[in-house]
């Protein structure tokens, strides 16, 4: 029993057990306890609860109240946000839209695949280098308000390796180049300076 | 860069966390080059549409990933961090039973006293949903966004809010038998820059109060031969929790210690509860080493105190009277 007791105690980390005994089983003595809760105790504490709420006592909510915020972000998976790169027992994700190029023959690396350990990208990078390449991008090319050179981009395409598009060695998605249209509303908005 | 800590990775390590920026308005995504504890500053200038930030953490086999913390941050947007408490002290996630109270304290700071300022500056909204984990699941594969918005409110003061639970809300016909989550979350009001957007949120997992059934000795039996095989069987024990059978003389008193009958002791040593354990009990003659009236309960140990879950008073009667007279004849 003692063994038990001091398990107990380690894995919870609190003395509570060791409160709750006051003397050692058997000994025919008292210790702290109560019946287990039953239904119609919790039923009579749930509506006693429900009737001094403390959200719903603070008032109707500011703004709007017919739509759910939270229903905007709960359905988010970062996998299926992500592209998944495997590679010889390795996997990591990167975000959409940041593998700016995959050769053909690589195309076999992207996906997931059972048994694999995940890693981060900083984790993936190096032990990959010979196949994967970073393209370091600024911030306003990762935000689609300035293009990535043709010449990088013609480049890249002749070569053998993946190119993923990184800032400050992360993995960044690259949006497609805005219109003259959409860059002139951001900059009456405040976004990006103007031309 | 705001305040995501995976403060999992040090008990977790089959665990990978990831750090996302996504950047409003448009949400172009960027995975922030982070260790896999500790803090740094987001080299990422923050739009005038502001940024969220989320820390996921992803297993493998099957490949899955959990989304444990969100924060948005903006120019002018007010800051606010939930803490929730309650009588567990596992770190991982918080986790209560659906008997025990807990409580949920909401800081908001940044809040502009202007009378001016935009309403988005001037309070939050406080969401509160409620989720229960169908059947015996322990959430893996829920879909959150099935959560039942269960109450709102608006806080317009910067200071730190304790918001006491008494019992869980989560749906259910058995109030003792619920399991699942309560969400709380702070959002931004909805302004001309960017849509109501969660600042904070947390969770609470609430795991079902066990029951016990002895099966093998009625309560008021008379045992007049050998001691029978009893099979005790306790439902929902809570994780990183102790129980036990013990027997001790006389009819049942709350509080009694008594004799753990040897083999009859479970520890259960993992962090979701256990659906269904057995306990046999066999051979048990020298426990009851007189006759008279015997107890034997079902007790659990948790961090929320001594549970009793059942109890069976018998009576062992096993003496041989021999009703006779001995005569002789002369």
């Amino acid at each position: 029993m003692k063994t038990h007791l001091l398990t107990f105690a380690a894995i919870t980390g609190t003395m509570m057990l060791a409160s709750s005994l006051q003397s050692a089983p058997g000994s025919g003595g008292t210790m702290a306890m109560r019946d287990v809760a039953t239904h119609n105790e919790l039923s009579a504490s749930l509506r006693m609860a429900q009737q001094s709420d403390p959200i719903r006592l603070l008032g109707p909510p500011a703004g709007k109240s017919d739509e759910d915020p939270s229903l905007r972000n709960s359905s988010r998976d970062l996998i299926k946000e992500s592209t998944v790169v495997c590679f010889n027992g390795s996997l990591t994700l990167v975000p959409k839209r940041a593998v700016l190029f995959i050769p053909e023959h690589l195309k076999d690396r992207i996906g997931v695949k059972p048994k694999q350990e995940v890693k981060t990208w900083r984790n993936f990078l190096p032990a990959n280098r010979g196949w994967i390449r970073t393209l370091e991008v600024s911030r306003d090319q990762a935000m689609g308000y300035a293009p990535i050179s043709k010449a990088t981009l013609d480049a890249m395409q002749q070569g053998n390796s993946m190119i993923v598009a990184t800032f400050k060695a992360g993995p960044i998605s690259v949006l497609p180049m805005k219109t003259e249209e959409e860059l002139e509303k951001l900059a009456e908005d405040g976004v990006i300076k103007a031309n | 860069m705001s305040s995501l800590t995976p403060e999992q990775a040090q008990a977790q390590d089959d665990y990978t966390f990831f750090v996302r920026q996504l950047q409003m308005p448009d949400e172009a995504e960027w995975d922030v080059d982070v260790e896999q504890t500790g803090t740094q500053q987001s080299p990422l200038a923050i739009n005038p549409n502001g940024a969220r930030f989320e820390l996921w953490t992803l297993k493998a086999d099957p490949l899955t990933s959990y989304l444990l913390d969100t924060t948005y941050v903006n120019s002018y947007i007010p800051v606010a961090e939930i803490n929730i408490r309650t009588e567990d002290p596992y770190d991982v996630i918080p986790r209560t039973r659906a008997d025990r109270p807990f409580d949920v304290d909401v800081t908001v700071t940044g809040l502009s006293a202007d009378p001016d300022a935009p309403d988005a500056a001037k309070s939050v909204k406080l969401l509160h949903h409620v989720q229960a984990y169908p059947g015996n699941s322990v959430g893996d594969d829920i879909d959150r966004s099935d959560a039942t918005l269960y109450s709102q409110g608006s806080l317009a003061d910067n200071d730190t809010h304790t918001l006491n639970y008494t019992v869980t809300a989560i749906p259910g016909a058995d109030r003792s038998k619920v399991r699942g989550e309560e969400r709380f979350s702070v959002f931004s009001l909805e302004d001309f820059q960017a849509p109501e957007s969660q600042l904070d949120s947390e969770f609470v997992q609430i795991w079902p109060v066990p029951d016990a059934t002895v099966a093998g000795l009625a309560a008021g039996e008379v045992i007049t031969e050998t001691l029978p095989n009893v099979t005790v069987t306790i439902n929902d024990l809570y994780p990183d929790s102790y129980t036990y059978v013990q027997i001790y003389s006389g009819p049942q008193v709350l509080g009694t210690e008594g004799t753990i009958i040897p083999g009859a002791s479970y520890l259960l040593d993992r962090s979701t509860p256990r659906n269904r354990k057995r306990l046999r009990i066999r051979n048990w003659e020298n426990l009851v080493p007189e006759d008279g009236e015997w107890t034997i309960e079902v007790i659990t140990i948790t961090p929320f105190g001594a549970d009793r879950l059942s109890h069976v008073s018998f009576t062992a009667d096993r003496t041989i009277e021999v009703r006779g007279s001995v005569t002789s004849l002369e």
